[in-house]
Order: C-alpha cells, then sequence, then structure tokens
C-alpha cells in the first residue's frame, strides 16, 4: 500500500537530472552529426553529394565561369550522407548545432571551383580540379581531346564515328 | 490446364496452410487465375477482379489468413492498368500471400470489407487518392479533406505536386479570416487544442460521464510522403522513411529497405542484420518508456512521468552513441547500414543497459503501486478477443488481448532468429494488460541487445552491388514498438515506383471506438493512449456512426457544431 | 501581512515537487507572485457569457480574504472558551469562497470547463460536509482535551483530526483530488475560460483558500496545547509553523500520488468520513 512512498528515496538518490543549459555545456556525444565543413582544397567539384543528398541542401551551379557548391544548412537534415559518399573526402561532420542566426546569409556556405569549357560549344561543364582528378585515377588511359568535351558533344562526335563507319560519312 | 496449375501450387506452397489457401482459390477461381509465382516468402497470384471476392468468401474463417495491408497502384503508363495488391499473412508459416488485381479503367471491384473488416479504409484510401471505384459500399473522403475538388487524384502518375497546389486552396485559410476572432473567444475542440500533442480531432459522445461513442478525424498531418519518394532515388527514400515519424522513425526506414532488398534479393550482410536489430530494439525502449511517461501523466501522477522520462534519457544518450543521432538515427541504406558499432562502444552499451534494467523495475513496481494509478487502469478500455482478431490489429494492442502476434516471431526479419526472447501475452484486454505487455516487451528487448551484442560477427556492413529491376514486388515488415509496420514497394531503375507505408497505428485506430464504449469520460484519454497513437504515422480518418443519429439526446452541445451551424 | 505568504509558500511546494520529480522547477520559491503580477497585466480575453463569471470569482477572492482575517482573529483570541460565532462565521466564509468559485466555474458556456464543474460539485458537497464536522469537533475536543485530559478524548479528537485533515487536503484541490481541473488531454475545469487579472485573482483566492485550511488545521492542532502558551503571539506564531508545515506536507503527498476519477473519489471519500464518523460516534459515547 506505502510503496508509492518508495519514490521519494529513489529521487534523493538521483538528485536533479537537469542540465543547465546554456549556462552549462549541452550533453553531446562524440558520435554527434552536427553541420557538415567542406573542405575546399580537397573538393574538386564532382557534385556526388549534390546527388545523394535527400533535401538538397547542397547543390552545385555552374554561372560565371564557375562552378559553385552551396550548402544551406536551413535545408540540411544531419544525415551525413554527403560525407559517405564524397570520393575525395573533403566533407567533415562537425559537431555544431548551435545554428540559429537572425542573418539568413549566415546559413550559406558556398566553395567555387574554376571549369573548364568544352572545346566545342564553348559550355563550362565540369571543374579543373574534377578533369585533373579523373586523369590521376584512370592514369591517363583515355585520350586528351575527349576530356575537354562536354558530354552532349561528346555524344555527337560518337554518333558520328559511329556514322562515318556505317555510311563513309566524314566525321570529324 | 488445371494439372499445371495444381503442380505449380504444390511446387510454390510453403507449407500446408499456404497450400490449403491456394487450392482453395483455385478452385473457386479456376480461369480467373492470370498468374502464379513466389520470390523467397511471397507467393503472388494475379487473378481478375470479377473472381476476387468470390475467392475470398470463405477463407478467412477456415484458414487464418491475416489482412496486412492494401496497396494500390496506378500503372497505367506501364500496362494500361490500376493494380491493387492485398497482401495477407499466414503468421503460422510466415507467408505472405498477394493477390495482385488488375482493374482496368472504369471498371469496379467489388468490395472486401465486409469479408475482412480491417479493409474499409484501405478501399477508402485507394478511391481517395488514385480513383479505383468499389462496388456494394458507401464511399466517402477518409484521406482527403472534404472541400478536395473531384476527380483530382494526387497519388496517379499524371498529377504532378505543382497541379495540385494549383487547384487547390484550403477552405481553412478563407474560414478564418471570415469569422474574424478578434472579439469572441472560441476554444476550438480540434484539431489544434493545447492539450493534443499531435493534431487530431476526437469528439466524444457522453451521457453524464459515460462515453455513447466516439468520432475521430485525422489527416491533418498528411503530407503526401508516398508521393514524394516516387520521385526520389533509392538510397534517399530511407531518410524520409525515418521521418513519418519521431518516435518510430527507425522501423520505417528499415522496413522500406527490406521491402526493396526483398525485391531485388539483395544479399545483406549478416553484420548488418545484428546492427539494424539491435537499433531497433534501442528505438522499442526509448518508445515504451515514453509511452509509460505520457500514460502516467494522463493519470495525473506526474512524478511518474518525470522519472521515466528521466531513465529514458539514458536510452537515446545510448542511441545517439551508436548511430550519431538522438532520434533520427541515419544508418539505414539499402544493402545494409552505413555506420559500425566499434568495439569499443560496447562497455558503455552493456553498461546503460544493466542500469536501464535495475531503474525501470523500481520505477515500475513503485508506478503500478499508486493507488490512483491501479485503480484506473484496471478493468478499462476492454477490447475483447474476438474483435481484435476481426479487425486484424496489431501490436502491444492485441497482445494484450491474448493473441500472440509479433512480426519478429512470425515473418521473421534481420537478425531476430538468432535470438531466444519471448512475447509477451496477458489474456485480459484492459488498459493495465497493455501496459504489462509493454513493460514486459522492455525487459526482452534488453536482454534481446544483450545477446545480439554477444554474438556481433565480423564482416562488411553493407552489400557491395546490386542492380535495380523494374517493376518487382517487395514487402518488408518490421514490429514497431507500436505493432507491425508493413512497407511495399514496386521498383523502377532510380527509385521506387510506388511505395505503400502502413503503420500499426492506423489499424489499431479502428478498435479506439470499441474500447471506448461505456467507458468513463475521465478514463477516455488513457483508453486512446493505450493503442499508444502516433498520429504522424497514420493520418487517417475513422467516422462511427452514431448509435441514436441524433445528436439531442447529447447533454453536452460540441462548441465545434455550434460553429458549423453559424458559420 | 500575511496575504503575502500563500503565493510564497506554493513557490516553495513547486520547488519540493521539482526536487522530487528530479529537476530544478522555478528558478526561485517567489516565481508564483511574479507569475501573478505577470498575470495582473497581460490582456483580459474571456467569453462574452463570462462576466457573471468573473464578477463571482471578484467576490469569491474577497470572501477568502475575509475568511483569512477571520481565521487569523480566531487565532488571536483563541482562550478554552471558545466562541462558537466566529468559528461558524469562519466555516460559513470558506463554504461560501467555494461555493462561489464553483458557481464560477458553473456560468461558462464551454463545455469542456463544464465537465469540469459537474464533478467538482459533487466531491464539493460530500467534502464540505466533512469539513463541518471535522472542524468542529476537533476544535471542541481539542480545547476539552486542554482541560480534562482523557484516554477517550483523546481518540476521539485524533479521529476527528482524521477527518479534518483529509477534508482540508481534498477542499485544497491537490491531487489526488484536483478534478476539477480534470484531466489534460480534455483540457476542462474554470482555469482554461480565465485570462489576464480576472485569472490572476482566481489563483490567488484559490491559495489563499489553500491557506486558510492549513492554518485551520494548525488551530485545531494547537487547540490541546492551548494551556502552556502564555501570549497570544506565542498561539499565534506556533499556527503559523504548524500551518506552513501542513501546506508543505499536503504538497509532498500530492506529489506522491495520481490524480482519482471522480466516481472512484466520491466513493473512497464517502466511505471513509462514514468508518471514521461511526468510530467517533462509538467512542463519544463511551467517553460520555
Amino acid at each position: 500500500m506505502v510503496k508509492f512512498l518508495k519514490m521519494l528515496s529513489i529521487s534523493v538518490r538521483e538528485g536533479t537530472a537537469t542540465r543547465k543549459y546554456p549556462f552549462e555545456s549541452p550533453l553531446v556525444t562524440p558520435e554527434f552529426r552536427g553541420k557538415i565543413e567542406v573542405d575546399p582544397v580537397k573538393c574538386v567539384g564532382c557534385g556526388a553529394c549534390t546527388r545523394i543528398c535527400p533535401p538538397k541542401a547542397l547543390t552545385l551551379s555552374y554561372e560565371n565561369n564557375e562552378a559553385t557548391l552551396k550548402y544551406f544548412v536551413g535545408r540540411c537534415i544531419f544525415c551525413g550522407m554527403c560525407a559517405y559518399v564524397c570520393p575525395q573526402k573533403a566533407i567533415t561532420i562537425s559537431k555544431e548545432f548551435e545554428l540559429a542566426t537572425w542573418e539568413l546569409e549566415d546559413l550559406y556556405d558556398e566553395t567555387t571551383h574554376t571549369t573548364v569549357k568544352c572545346r566545342i560549344c564553348g559550355k563550362p561543364f565540369t571543374t579543373v580540379k574534377f578533369a585533373n582528378e579523373i586523369r590521376r585515377r584512370i592514369e591517363n588511359k583515355v585520350p586528351e581531346d575527349l576530356l575537354n568535351v562536354c558530354p552532349e558533344c561528346r555524344k555527337k562526335l560518337a554518333t558520328r564515328k559511329i556514322g562515318s563507319r556505317v555510311v563513309g560519312v566524314s566525321g570529324e | 490446364m488445371s494439372n499445371v496449375i495444381s503442380e505449380l501450387i504444390e511446387e510454390l506452397s510453403r507449407g500446408p496452410r499456404s497450400r490449403a489457401v491456394l487450392s482453395r482459390v483455385f478452385s473457386v477461381c479456376g480461369d480467373s487465375i492470370l498468374d502464379l509465382s513466389r520470390r523467397g516468402t511471397t507467393i503472388k497470384m494475379v487473378i481478375k477482379p470479377g473472381c476476387l471476392r468470390a475467392a475470398l468468401e470463405n477463407i478467412y474463417k477456415e484458414h487464418d489468413l491475416y489482412f496486412r495491408t492494401m496497396a494500390a497502384s496506378d500503372e497505367r503508363f506501364k500496362e494500361g492498368l490500376t493494380k491493387l495488391y492485398y497482401v495477407f499473412g499466414i503468421d503460422s508459416e510466415g507467408t505472405n500471400i498477394v493477390f495482385e488485381v488488375p482493374v482496368v479503367n472504369g471498371i469496379k471491384v467489388d468490395t472486401i470489407s465486409d469479408l475482412f473488416r480491417a479493409s474499409d479504409w484501405y478501399e477508402l484510401e485507394a478511391h481517395d487518392l488514385l480513383g479505383v471505384e468499389f462496388n456494394g459500399r458507401p464511399l466517402r473522403r477518409l484521406v482527403l479533406p472534404e472541400d478536395w475538388p473531384e476527380e483530382l487524384y494526387p497519388l496517379r502518375k499524371d498529377v504532378s505536386v505543382d497541379d495540385v497546389k494549383k487547384v487547390y486552396q484550403p477552405q481553412v485559410v478563407s474560414r478564418i479570416s471570415e469569422l474574424g476572432v478578434e472579439e469572441v473567444v472560441r476554444i476550438p475542440v480540434g484539431p489544434y487544442h493545447p492539450a493534443l500533442h499531435e493534431p487530431e480531432y476526437f469528439e466524444l459522445y457522453v451521457r453524464g460521464e459515460k462515453v455513447v461513442d466516439a468520432k475521430y478525424v485525422g489527416f491533418m498531418v498528411h503530407r503526401g510522403i508516398e508521393k514524394l519518394a516516387e520521385s526520389m532515388k533509392y538510397d534517399q527514400v530511407p531518410f524520409l522513411a525515418e521521418r513519418i515519424c519521431g518516435i518510430c522513425g527507425f522501423v520505417h526506414s528499415t522496413s522500406y529497405v527490406q521491402a526493396v532488398e526483398d525485391a531485388l534479393e539483395i544479399e545483406v550482410p549478416e553484420r548488418a542484420h545484428f546492427i539494424r536489430s539491435i537499433v531497433l530494439e534501442v528505438e522499442r525502449l526509448h518508445s515504451h518508456l515514453l509511452w509509460l511517461g505520457v500514460a502516467l501523466h494522463l493519470l495525473g501522477y506526474d512524478t511518474g512521468f518525470m522519472h521515466a522520462w528521466r531513465i529514458r534519457e539514458k536510452v537515446m544518450v545510448l542511441a545517439e552513441l551508436l548511430t550519431g543521432s538522438r532520434k533520427t538515427y541515419g544508418i539505414d541504406l539499402v544493402g545494409g547500414v552505413k555506420k559500425d558499432i566499434d568495439k569499443d562502444k560496447i562497455p558503455k552499451v552493456k553498461e546503460t543497459l544493466s542500469l536501464l534494467k535495475k531503474e525501470f523495475k523500481e520505477l515500475v513496481e513503485v508506478a503500478i503501486s499508486v493507488p490512483q494509478v491501479k485503480a484506473r487502469l484496471t478493468g478499462t478500455g476492454i477490447l475483447p478477443r474476438g474483435e481484435a482478431r476481426a479487425y486484424s490489429l496489431v501490436g502491444p494492442t492485441v497482445r494484450g488481448s491474448g493473441l500472440a502476434r509479433d512480426v519478429r516471431k512470425d515473418y521473421t526479419y534481420a537478425a531476430y532468429h538468432y535470438v531466444s526472447f519471448k512475447v509477451p501475452v496477458y489474456t485480459e484486454g484492459d488498459n493495465l494488460a497493455r501496459t504489462l505487455v509493454r513493460v514486459d516487451e522492455v525487459f526482452e528487448s534488453i536482454s534481446i541487445i544483450e545477446q545480439l551484442i554477444d554474438m556481433l560477427p565480423s564482416g562488411p556492413i553493407r552489400a557491395e552491388k546490386w542492380e535495380p529491376q523494374p517493376m518487382r514486388l517487395g514487402i518488408g515488415a518490421v514490429e514497431a514498438p507500436r505493432g507491425e509496420v508493413v512497407h511495399v514497394v514496386l521498383t523502377d531503375l532510380y527509385g521506387p515506383y510506388r511505395w505503400r507505408v502502413r503503420a500499426p497505428t492506423y489499424q489499431n485506430l479502428q478498435a479506439v471506438p470499441i474500447m471506448l464504449r461505456g467507458v468513463d469520460l475521465a478514463d477516455a484519454p488513457l483508453t486512446i493512449a493505450s493503442i499508444d497513437p502516433c498520429f504522424s504515422c497514420t493520418d487517417r480518418a475513422i467516422i462511427i456512426n452514431l448509435r441514436s443519429g441524433s445528436i439531442n439526446t447529447l447533454p453536452i452541445e460540441v462548441i465545434s457544431r455550434r460553429v458549423s451551424k453559424d458559420g | 501581512m500575511l496575504s503575502f505568504l500563500p503565493p510564497l509558500l506554493d513557490g516553495i511546494e513547486r520547488k519540493i515537487r521539482a526536487k522530487i520529480q528530479s529537476r530544478f522547477g522555478p528558478p526561485t520559491p517567489l516565481q508564483t507572485w511574479y507569475d501573478l503580477l505577470k498575470l495582473s497585466v497581460k490582456e483580459l480575453k474571456i467569453p462574452l457569457s463570462c462576466e457573471s463569471a468573473a464578477f463571482l470569482t471578484m467576490l469569491s477572492l474577497i470572501v477568502a480574504l475575509f475568511s483569512l482575517y477571520a481565521v487569523v482573529y480566531a487565532t488571536l483570541t483563541l482562550t478554552t472558551n471558545i466562541d462558537f460565532m466566529v468559528l461558524a462565521m469562519f466555516l460559513v466564509l470558506v463554504a461560501a469562497s467555494h461555493s462561489l468559485s464553483l458557481a464560477a466555474s458553473a456560468t461558462t458556456s464551454n463545455p469542456f470547463a463544464l465537465v469540469g464543474s459537474y464533478r467538482n460539485v459533487l466531491l464539493t458537497i460530500l467534502n464540505e460536509l466533512g469539513l463541518i464536522v471535522g472542524s468542529f469537533s476537533s476544535l471542541i475536543l481539542g480545547l476539552k482535551l486542554a482541560t480534562h485530559y482523557s484516554i477517550s478524548t483523546l481518540v476521539a479528537y485524533l479521529l476527528s483530526l482524521a477527518i479534518l485533515v483529509v477534508a482540508t487536503y481534498v477542499s485544497s484541490g491537490r491531487l489526488p483530488f484536483d478534478i476539477h481541473e480534470a484531466e489534460p488531454e480534455l483540457a476542462s475545469g474554470t482555469l482554461i475560460e480565465f485570462s489576464g487579472k480576472i485569472l490572476a485573482f482566481y489563483i490567488y483566492s484559490h491559495l489563499l483558500t489553500r491557506y486558510v485550511l492549513s492554518l485551520l488545521v494548525a488551530i485545531a492542532l494547537v487547540a490541546p496545547l492551548i494551556t502552556f502558551f502564555s501570549s497570544f503571539l506565542l498561539v499565534f506564531s506556533v499556527s503559523l509553523v504548524f500551518s506552513t508545515f501542513s501546506y508543505l506536507a499536503y504538497g509532498v503527498v500530492a506529489t506522491l500520488l495520481g490524480r482519482t476519477r471522480v466516481d472512484i473519489g466520491v466513493k473512497t471519500l464517502f466511505t471513509y468520513y462514514l468508518l471514521v464518523l461511526i468510530v467517533l460516534v462509538i467512542f463519544t459515547w463511551i467517553g460520555i
């Protein structure tokens, strides 16, 4: 009947469980996933992270002869998939979570890279660093004159080559 | 011809029960069966709509079929028709029997809601979202709001999200300015009420203190998740699935990846299975502790609530240590997991678990001994076993009424076949029985985690390679803290073609009016809470017919009625 | 001066409750005063039908204040000769204060508030009887004990004290009997109807009544010891101490229990009163 009085002894033993955050540091384990940091040196602008990001917080855009990787904290769900898929291991997950701010601009992080222009149509289609990384990884086994052509023009080149073999039309 | 099919039935059956069901359907429907195949534990039969009802007419009682879910899929651009996938389960065999019913546009399908009462909402949902017509039953809006335009079926492939936004403007927005709520204070009965944790709308019809009937309208948090996933890639969907629910998110992401792995026959490494099972049990711990706290709070025993959540805090820290986040774990991927459990974390896990065991035992002893708690839990909100079976209910709700259903045992998945554990079952069917089921499950979960940690195999945590194939059907089921979660996935090249989520509360809410009849008003919140409702998972509506049909006999007018009369 | 005390005691009670629940609670024991002051500067938003309720609340507050003064007066003038007039007036004031709060809550049109009020009516009616019987008999017997000590008087006194303690506990509207505020999910009871200044006054009169009830218990406890006190000031200070102790003890008990259901609560209360009353009557009869 009086077993419920035992609660008093439990509270005495446990003390106060509350942490006086923000006057005391918050309880964060070493595994905690917070905001990500993109290393501008290691990043090559391949866009793998932008393809896997579920809420599209990471976006890669080509404008003014530059490729810009934009990270918008407001959309980030802190899943860590970008760090998981980055081939250059350029993304690290920090423990920062106190991200509230009055200025929207504070929530955008940008990394820019110089782009490579297609030698046929002139459109920028990849970054210099990414092209160099590919050259390094495939050990220069791909001919240079294909490495600076954008995907659309490459398709046209390939079609013409096949066409020329079949029909006898001279290609490029 | 019939010999070929009977041979096929022999070959594909996984046991006497499935053989009996298939033979029965064949004998009734014969020519209407267009295909029969099996993959893994799922037997699929393509059957013409005209014969489905006849096939299922007597099957329920004779052959112990449990209705799990139904997914409707718009395949008009692939094969020119809409398809309905009815998923039934044979618990004793762990077999799924799927009836794939192709419906040509304009054809009405016979209802099976009188045969399988649980299928009621699924048919309404298929009607609401895809425009499938059903014979022999009244159709009404279930998922979509009353003012939704006709002929706009959101889940059809030719309807884009932008189309919907252009056509539909919720009337609520214009109503608010009409009412001019500055001069008068009106207290809304829902969906946004200061006492409610999630948007829901309950109307309890009371005579004095006894509840006579209940009306529930939900779907206020219908976010169109199933449609959203159709535009995502395979490995992005687990993160969306995790956010279906803030308490049981991981079961949804695991259920989804299991459905895809089932469809594409992906070999998941053993270590990944173990990690998934460990995290699933950790989630069960936190969910039950949360529920216990909430139940005690509803009874007015706030001290118990505070202490239950203090203990739960340790589980949350454990989850963060193992997965990187307190709740949205984000470790599931198709083919495995993305985060490993290192050796140096294991002593911490064991320490937390033993502390948890001791403290939780103490708390439960004290909490249940509080006279008010004991008096109000015993004998209230009774759910009879027959009703539980007829409505195909799931989870602790049904285990408190004597039915031993648990997906971990019946349709075993992940690493559960390596561990030994009991499934707690109580027969009284009252609120106390459901409470004790959950309490026992906490101790069982602790034991399961301890066994899994000791047996953790080495190896990779993710499948190396897998190839997507279009239009394969996969079923993933997981025992969530609230009951059985079933996901049905139809695959496409980069992501799911159709993804159907069935959360346990969807099934269990149908039982609430039964439990509420005859209950005192004061116990109504506790009874509703005893099925552990997760409205975010559910978003369904149920409108029960009033016994009297008239409102005059009610002693207390519900304010919302006044609003609708005036406005 | 004494009117400052009840919200302070409430603040201390909240701190103690928080300690039992392993948390910090309000930053200072003066929190309830801060809350009342904040409420009194907030805008008033009450349903139109509630104007009568507001009026009744004010009336109830005034009555509560009067009852406080009455009790203080009674304490200060407590002698072995009990002044029945004062006691009667005091009890009338307490009962009036309760009924006025009840009336205030019954005038609302909100069904949720009504639910709480109907429950409160049942419980209050039953409890008022207990309160009247308990206070009368403990005071009379207590004072009798001070002058003529006998075992039967002592037992009878303790029994009436048992009734008084429970009756004042239930009257104070704490768990397990805070039914008029009803269930959190239904969010009913009178408190949801008021806002701003009216709410501040309502809460303050509620806390005053609670304190007055504790003071009543204190007096009943002091009564048998009255002959040991030389001055009225000493009687008053001891009563203050006893009343604070009883107020906080009630708070601790409330923290350890859940909320009862109205039918269970009424049944339990009724059985308890009946039993104790029967035993009490038997003892008094034996004593005589």
